[in-house]
């Protein structure tokens, strides 16, 4: 069973003066068990398809099974989310928000969930502190540990990184990663390229309301790019005719080259070697996410 | 029904009240300092006015009671939209019913304990209340059901419209009571008025009122015109209620509130 699927998704929002298309025949699965990565810049829809996923917003046309079924009652209290900035009551105390939510999601033995959570995010010391005084970083905590208080099946997380100090974040990552090694499906939607890449078994790239791309990032990529750049430190600057021959540029004692695969580079390597250089340092700059962004929101 | 979800809300709007003290204020402050404003007047209008003063005072107690039950169950509908709370709620497979009827809970036993005590002292006063227990407890279940009425309705009408009509949990009561004609008969209203005082929830409430007051029995005739003032807007809230609902996930209204 595929935790998501959604099929035919269609959204446009009605304002005064305009018709906004957000979400056009949008269609997608997800795996179970895999970490599914969903990209786009700003007001592309992808938090408008997680409001459909959650029932907080329904689509004009199309179909939405979460866990096999429509989102409603019994489906929701499987699943969870947590998104950047996440709210709760400003007076609310950590271990009050996350006993109400215990009893909500029917937690059973609820003080050592909440307790066992508070010590997997490191938020102990300020479960007892009101809720509208923690720090960013503070509030994600208690959004994080509320998310995992069902242990869901699913868990969509919306910019969950967003605003965070870089040790917060790091940590925020590995334990999605370890969450999702235990079998919880995640949904992440994110700003950060370098996030998605090292999360994610797939990604889908959507843009102004429609799925561009869906698949690994790395075919993804090798579908855009095809090719990737080899800068190779020689020992010494290289002559001209090298150059030309193996048409290659250089700067200094650098030569770069552009290939397709990988057995091209061991070839240039050999010639380097019979022209009597040494090489003193290669990198490899392959395409990333990043750049594949950046080419998609060039081209349309 | 889950009404481990209606426990757990409940659980969770007193500990919200337990935590903002001021809230703890707001409720009594309002209705207290009223009923003793009133019922000194009550005091002093006996030598000029007695009737006059004791009217006041018992509208006022009825008053209290149905803002006490309607607003206090729409400010906690609010508070959970300033806090964005809403989401976390919904999404965590909690009903629109069993969402509202908590509130309605919570709130109505607040205004039942703060109206019980405001009885005691408007009684201290010279209101003939506990004299006439029966009809009182009577009519205070109608103006109740008047209450949770308008409370579903304009709870709905501000997820369909959005967190900036939250100013009507504090300010759509006030008009339905004018237009119920409080402190007076409704014929002192011109005709077409007349028509729209006919079928506000609290007329039959205040004409009751005004009558223990003067120590006039209750028609039983009145009660029930009261009676079906209300359970009418109790039985179109609630359609009223999942349109607003279903119209705000089309809209995306419910969606911006959450986030």
């Amino acid at each position: 069973m595929h935790p998501i699927v959604l099929k035919n998704i269609s959204k446009t929002f009605y304002t005064k003066n305009k018709e906004i298309h957000a979400l056009k025949n949008v269609n997608l699965e997800v795996e179970e068990g895999e970490m599914f990565g969903f990209l786009g810049p700003n007001g592309a829809g992808k938090t408008t398809l997680i409001n459909i996923m959650l029932n907080l917003l329904t689509p004009d046309t199309g179909s939405v099974q979460i866990l096999g079924k429509a989102p409603s009652g019994d489906v929701l209290k499987q699943i969870n989310v947590v998104a950047g900035g996440s709210m709760f009551h400003w007076a609310l105390r950590p271990s009050d928000i996350l006993k109400f939510y215990a009893q909500i999601y029917q937690v059973k033995n609820p003080l050592n969930r909440i307790q066992e959570l508070a010590s997997m995010f490191k938020m102990e010391h300020i479960l007892e502190r009101k809720f509208g005084y923690l720090s960013t970083g503070e509030k994600l905590r208690v959004a994080f540990a509320k998310s995992l208080l069902n242990e869901p099946k699913l868990l969509l997380m919306d910019e969950p990184t967003l605003g965070l100090d870089p040790d917060v974040a790091r940590h925020v990552r590995k334990e999605v990663q370890r969450l999702n090694q235990q079998g919880t499906t995640i949904l992440l939607t994110s700003h950060y390229m370098h996030e998605v890449e090292q999360l994610c078994n797939r990604i889908a790239f959507i843009y102004k309301g429609q799925i561009i791309d869906v698949g690994r990032v790395k075919d993804i990529t090798r579908k855009h790019f095809g090719t990737y750049d080899v800068f190779i430190l020689l020992d010494k600057a290289p002559s001209k005719m090298f150059l030309n021959a193996h048409k290659l540029d250089s700067r200094g004692k650098t030569i770069k080259a552009t290939y397709s695969d990988e057995d091209e580079l061991s070839k240039l390597l050999v010639c380097v070697h019979k022209a009597g250089y040494s090489v003193m340092d290669i990198t490899v700059k392959k395409p990333n996410l990043e750049d594949y962004f950046i080419k998609i929101l060039g081209q349309q | 029904m889950n009404f481990n979800n209606i426990r757990a809300i409940i659980a969770n709007d007193i500990t919200t009240v337990i935590r903002v003290k001021w809230r703890f204020l707001e409720l009594t402050y309002f209705p207290l300092s009223s009923i003793l404003i009133w019922g000194l007047f009550a005091i002093q209008s006996r030598a000029y006015a007695a009737e006059a003063g004791l009217i006041v005072l018992v509208v006022n107690l009825f008053w209290s009671f149905s803002q006490l039950a309607q607003q206090q169950a729409n400010i906690l509908v609010m508070e959970d939209l300033w806090s964005f709370s809403i989401k976390h709620i919904l999404i965590a497979g909690v009903s629109e019913t069993e969402y509202i009827i908590a509130k309605l809970i919570t709130s109505t036993s607040a205004a039942i304990i703060i109206t019980s005590f405001l009885l005691l002292i408007a009684n201290a006063f010279g209101a003939p209340l506990l004299a006439n227990l029966g009809t009182v407890a009577a009519i205070a279940g109608i103006a109740l059901l008047g209450s949770v009425s308008l409370a579903i309705l304009i709870s709905g009408t501000i997820i369909m419209l959005g967190k900036e009509y939250g100013f009507l949990s504090w300010s759509m009561l006030q008009v339905f009571v004018f237009l119920s004609a409080p402190f007076f008969s409704p014929d002192i209203f011109p005709v077409p008025i007349r028509w729209i005082t006919e079928i506000m929830p609290f007329t039959y409430v205040f004409q009751s009122a005004r009558a223990i007051a003067t120590n006039v029995p209750v028609q039983n005739s009145t009660l029930l015109h009261a009676l079906s003032a209300v359970i009418a807007y109790f039985i179109f809230a609630w359609p009223y209620y999942y349109y607003s609902f279903r119209r705000a996930r089309k809209t995306g209204m419910l969606a911006k509130m959450s986030s």
